[in-house]
């Protein structure tokens, strides 16, 4: 049973149960215990499971790791402590494990100083990057505390001597649990964990969590199921705010009015004031060219004020080295301004930051509070943001988000299910472990909450694709990975290499470092190799702060040279965040609270002030809001959660427009838009041109294609279906194809020595997904890969939700006609196309696209 | 397969899907049977399925063509320092077909083929560097002879595995293709693949490999693409260059 810790226990009951020696040296340390200490360390020194929720710099890390210190100290003064593993710590960076391997010397050595004797006490760190001589020492003296990532935890279950010393392990702290449960290496993580309680027995669970929701399905996910039943776990929630200053800043008086140069060249005035002002300043953008064109800009702008000393970009495209040096620079506090995509919102070291700049939405509450929780990084210190909004539409946004962070309404977390990808790689990691018998396998997979649902068919496939049943007979030696004796019920490994091929292959993130950016014979820099692919002779593109223009791509090297203007990265190239679902509602929540006040004719005074109120902005914010609002209602209607806005408009050339205002994010948007168009395409076999935002989309073509006809042959029931259809020749799928093999172990990245070659690069994921689809429809890898779109990358959930709306009238459809596209639709129609939806065959592509190139050269 | 055509190309040579007729003669290029053990050593786990596809795709070019001889332009087989068992086996079973299809096989020797030879011998065929046919130098192109022994007007080479990427939205098509151009003063061919495990490099966007190709601008070579049969003129690099700038 997941159950909420409501017990406090008092500072005496507390020090009753730590060892004297740890006792002693807490109070010499520290004033008293945080309220999070206050509440878990003793059902952790009870060997209770236990999630602890709470801001960054609560103390959440001792809190775990007190009880633990306090037992090994207490083991060490009997001379009891043994040669083992007692407690292995887990973390999604390797940065973050070097961290708390730091923070652990100073009580281990001062807790020794105490106790006067040599007490032995041993930590270690150990990843991909411990060398071979470390691994060695630590088989001879393990570590009693092992500080490790989830990718090394599972190499070292199949360790033949290591995993030995994990016999006696009693407590498994995961840290920022929250970043891993979103996404594969969360699931990977938690089939590790059952199959860690498989080998040695029932351990403590300690879960670390920045600001999440729900924390009950975080908890699950933690600890697993036994029986059936969800292990029994305590949710410490202490998200009382670590004191927020927090504010939405317009660059400009009136966002509404201002043309977007005027916004822009404000924009970056008022960050080079802010930064000014302030000792050491963390910018976030949220995707990687945002980072870039920001750096770029402050020093083009403000010359004196920003050189290559004290101004830096993170982010995960640049090199290993360039990022350490930048968290170095600013633990040392030599930078004044750190600019970051996503890579610094984890919890890692960076010294102090007195101010946080999210420029534009952070999309989503908890992503806001995790950024701006990295500013004042003491527990009683406030944190300090600032969200600068670029457009009107950004402008609510981070209203509506400011709102929710104050009042701490987070919105949900999504765990990915039943992936198939991720079990082969276990399946294969339990073979090398000893034989199983297929059933009883079956139900340690099905402990982990990612799999607790798992169908026998889906999990039957998996092993069936894994002894390497869909060759022939005699090719199979060099596919199977496992044998499979269904006469017995058992599986195991196959071929001699079967240990090493694990360990050196698995983990979830693909291989996205790619190809090397070459300039003048010097490497600048990595990028995927997706986006190497799409290049064109003519484009240029920022990485590491300068413009590049391709030149030409040959293997795995690109070569570039320097340019100036702006990069001319191709529009639907897109990597930004989806707005939250959750927050999306909240949004047309506050929609239809206008479109009421408006419709019951209240003052513009009156609304401003409870625009004032509700979102807490200032009056210039307000005002803006309260004029978009008032524009959109006077030119038609407000669309809300529960008035789903449909707006034809023709366009230049007389070509018609169907915007759909389902402000749903683009996850939702990008599985709704392409499950339309592909009726329409099939319906009226026409071009239909598509555009997905965050607020809506639309559909284009040069005739009459009948939006709303083809969305009510759309139900909540058909979607999944016709959504596999309708992604089943994109480019989306032949590249999440591609990495799902790579988890499946069809791609590898490390073979018997070998390294990728040019003509290994060439065999696209497009070529392997045709092959695959023509040997088996219900291929365990394309079907995970069409999961993956659907569920991870798209939200058809969601989108489901959103239909079953419509199908109970809890939300009505509304269209109207206009010669210009009404407000709200503005910046959704000004973004361009992002793409000609056509589903045609790969030869229609061709005749279409040779016809098109023929005639645009004969003008 | 409903619209056959052939193109001429050059004055003696037509286009029949992706080989060249020249004269009463086939020519393919770039077979590289064993292919998908040489990526299976790279822990590239595929099956091997494209021996069925050569087969199956050559069965109806000679039943198109009629044509009885045939040359195989180089790259029979696909490891350069040895010959793994798909190859042995692959390749014997490849000759073994043509012996039975064609009154004449000519092999022209490829980069890869160092170890061709040790087959193609026991079948007693054998192997090239070049073959001179109806005022056609045919040769495989990863390196120039002295071009003063030979006195055709027309090099006709494989090695490159040209294909042209058309892109449009987020999407992108690889189309194999033949080159027409020039070398020094002569005129030049380039045939794409004969294999179907990649569509081959993108000579609009990557660098090129073959000293006939990669010392010298193709702004004006004219491409040809091939799809299952059809063939498609898209006229210069140049022209597409500028033309398929605008389909981003």
């Amino acid at each position: 049973m997941i159950q909420k810790q409501d017990r406090i226990y008092s500072s005496k009951e507390i020090f009753a149960n730590l060892h004297p020696w740890v006792s002693k040296w807490f109070k010499g340390k520290f004033e008293k215990f945080t309220p999070a200490q206050k509440y878990a360390i003793m059902d952790i020194h009870q060997q209770k499971n236990v999630l602890i929720s709470s801001p960054t710099g609560s103390g959440k890390t001792l809190t775990a790791f007190l009880s633990i210190i306090s037992e090994l100290t207490s083991l060490a003064q009997k001379e009891e402590l043994e040669d083992k593993v007692y407690c292995i710590y887990i973390s999604p960076l390797k940065a973050l494990d070097n961290d708390i391997e730091k923070n652990l010397e100073e009580p281990l050595r001062e807790i020794e100083m105490i106790s006067g004797k040599n007490l032995g006490i041993r930590k270690a760190v150990r990843t991909g990057d411990t060398p071979q001589s470390k691994r060695a020492a630590m088989l001879k003296n393990p570590p009693h505390i092992l500080i490790t990532t989830p990718e090394t935890l599972s190499i070292l279950l199949v360790a033949p001597k290591f995993r030995e010393k994990l016999s006696h392990v009693k407590y498994v702290i995961v840290d920022e649990i929250h970043s891993l449960a979103e996404n594969k290496r969360g699931v990977h993580l938690s089939l590790s964990l059952e199959r860690l309680h498989h080998l040695i027995g029932n351990f403590t669970r300690i879960g670390l969590s920045a600001t999440v929701h729900p924390l009950e399905k975080v908890a699950r996910f933690l600890v697993g199921y036994e029986y059936g039943q969800v292990r029994e776990c305590l949710i410490v929630d202490i998200n009382y705010l670590k004191q927020l200053d927090m504010e939405v800043i317009c660059p400009v008086d009136d966002i509404i009015a201002a043309d977007p140069d005027e916004t822009n060249t404000a924009m970056y005035h008022l960050l080079d004031d802010l930064i000014s002002h302030h000792k050491t300043t963390l910018i976030f953008t949220n995707t990687r060219s945002g980072t870039e064109s920001i750096v770029y800009n402050l020093k083009k702008r403000f010359k004196e004020n920003y050189n290559q000393e004290n101004i830096m970009a993170h982010h995960s495209s640049l090199s290993k080295e360039i990022r350490l040096e930048t968290e170095n620079n600013l633990k040392e506090g030599k930078l004044k301004v750190v600019v970051s995509s996503t890579s610094l919102e984890l919890g890692i070291d960076i010294g102090y930051i007195d101010l946080v700049i999210l420029v534009s939405s952070p999309k989503s509450v908890s992503r806001a509070l995790q950024r701006i929780g990295r500013s004042g990084h003491q527990l009683h210190e406030k944190s300090k943001g600032r969200m600068l909004v670029v457009d009107r539409d950004d402008l609510l946004e981070c209203s509506v988000i400011l709102k929710n962070a104050l009042e701490g309404k987070i919105d949900s977390i999504n765990i990915p299910n039943n992936c198939l990808d991720v079990l082969s790689q276990h399946i294969y990691g339990m073979a090398i472990e000893n034989k199983w018998d297929i059933d009883y396998a079956y139900e340690v997979v099905k402990k982990s909450y990612c799999y607790h649902q798992l169908s026998k068919t889906d999990y039957l496939s998996v092993l069936s694709y894994m002894a390497g049943e869909y060759t022939s007979l005699e090719d199979r030696y060099v596919y199977a990975k496992i044998w499979v004796d269904y006469n017995k019920n058992m599986f195991g490994k196959r071929g001699r290499l079967a240990r090493m091929l694990y360990s050196t292959n698995i983990g979830t993130i693909p291989d996205r470092s790619g190809a090397v950016v070459k300039c003048a014979g010097k490497v600048v820099g990595r990028i995927e190799e997706d986006f190497m692919e799409k290049l064109r002779k003519g484009d240029s593109f920022v990485l590491g702060g300068n413009i590049y223009r391709f030149n030409y791509a040959r293997g795995m090297s690109v070569n570039v040279s320097p340019a100036s203007g702006p990069p001319t990265i191709p529009s639907w190239f897109s990597e930004q965040l989806p707005l939250s679902f959750d927050l999306a509602v909240d949004i047309q929540r506050f929609r239809d609270i206008m479109d009421s006040k408006l419709s019951y004719g209240k003052s513009k005074e009156e609304i401003m002030e409870f625009i004032h109120g509700y979102l807490y902005v200032d009056y210039n914010a307000a005002h803006s809001i309260f004029q978009y609002f008032q524009e959109q209602y006077l030119f038609a209607h407000i669309p809300s959660n529960r008035r789903l806005l449909v707006e034809y408009y023709t366009g230049f050339g007389g070509r018609k427009f169907v915007v759909f205002h389902t402000l749903f994010g683009r996850r939702v948007n990008d599985a709704l838009s392409r499950a339309l168009a592909y009726i329409i395409a099939k319906k009226f076999k026409r071009d239909v041109m598509i555009s997905v935002s965050d607020n809506g989309f639309y559909l284009s073509s040069e005739g009459k294609i009948g939006g709303l006809e083809a969305f009510k042959e759309l139900n909540s029931e058909n979607l999944v279906e016709i959504l596999i259809k309708a992604i089943d020749k994109t480019e989306t799928l032949a590249s999440r194809f591609r990495h799902c093999a790579g988890r499946s172990l069809m791609i590898l990245r490390r073979y018997k020595g070998q390294e990728k070659s040019v003509g290994r690069q060439q065999v696209k994921g497009k070529i392997l997904l045709k092959f695959v689809q023509e040997l088996d429809e219900n291929f365990s890898i394309l079907k995970e890969a069409r999961r993956e779109v659907i569920e991870d990358y798209m939200d058809v959930k969601n989108a489901q939700r959103v239909l079953e709306w419509i199908e109970s009238n809890q939300m009505e459809i509304k269209q109207f006609n206009t010669k210009i596209p009404s407000p709200f639709a503005f910046n959704l129609v000004a973004q361009g196309y992002l793409d000609v939806l056509k589903y045609e065959e790969r030869i229609e592509f061709i005749k279409r696209m040779h016809e098109a190139i023929v005639m645009e050269i004969r003008g | 397969m409903n619209s056959l055509t052939t193109i001429p190309i050059i004055e003696s040579g037509e286009i029949i899907d992706l080989s060249l007729k020249i004269g009463d003669y086939l020519v393919l290029s770039d077979l590289h049977l064993g292919y998908e053990q040489s990526l299976n050593r790279e822990g590239l786990m595929i099956p091997k399925f494209q021996f069925k596809k050569i087969l199956e795709r050559l069965e109806k070019i000679t039943k198109y063509s009629g044509l009885e001889k045939i040359i195989i332009n180089g790259d029979l087989k696909h490891e350069f320092g040895k010959i793994s068992w798909q190859e042995q086996k692959e390749v014997k079973s490849f000759l073994e077909y043509l012996q039975d299809y064609f009154s004449e096989i000519v092999l022209i020797k490829g980069n890869h083929d160092n170890f061709t030879p040790y087959i193609s011998e026991k079948l007693d065929i054998e192997m090239r560097d070049n073959i001179s046919l109806n005022n056609c130098l045919i040769l495989h192109g990863h390196k120039i002879p002295d071009l003063n022994e030979y006195k055709e007007p027309t090099l006709v080479i494989g090695h490159e595995h040209p294909c042209i990427g058309l892109r449009n939205g987020e999407r992108l098509e690889k189309i194999k293709c033949f080159l027409k151009g020039q070398f020094k003063d002569r005129e030049l061919i380039v045939i794409p693949s004969f294999n179907f495990i990649s569509e081959g490099s993108d000579i609009l966007h990557e660098k090129l490999l073959s000293p006939f190709l990669n010392k010298q601008s193709l702004d004006n070579f004219e491409v040809y693409g091939v799809e299952n049969f059809e063939v498609f003129p898209f006229g210069t690099v140049k022209n597409i260059l500028q033309a398929s700038a605008k389909f981003v």
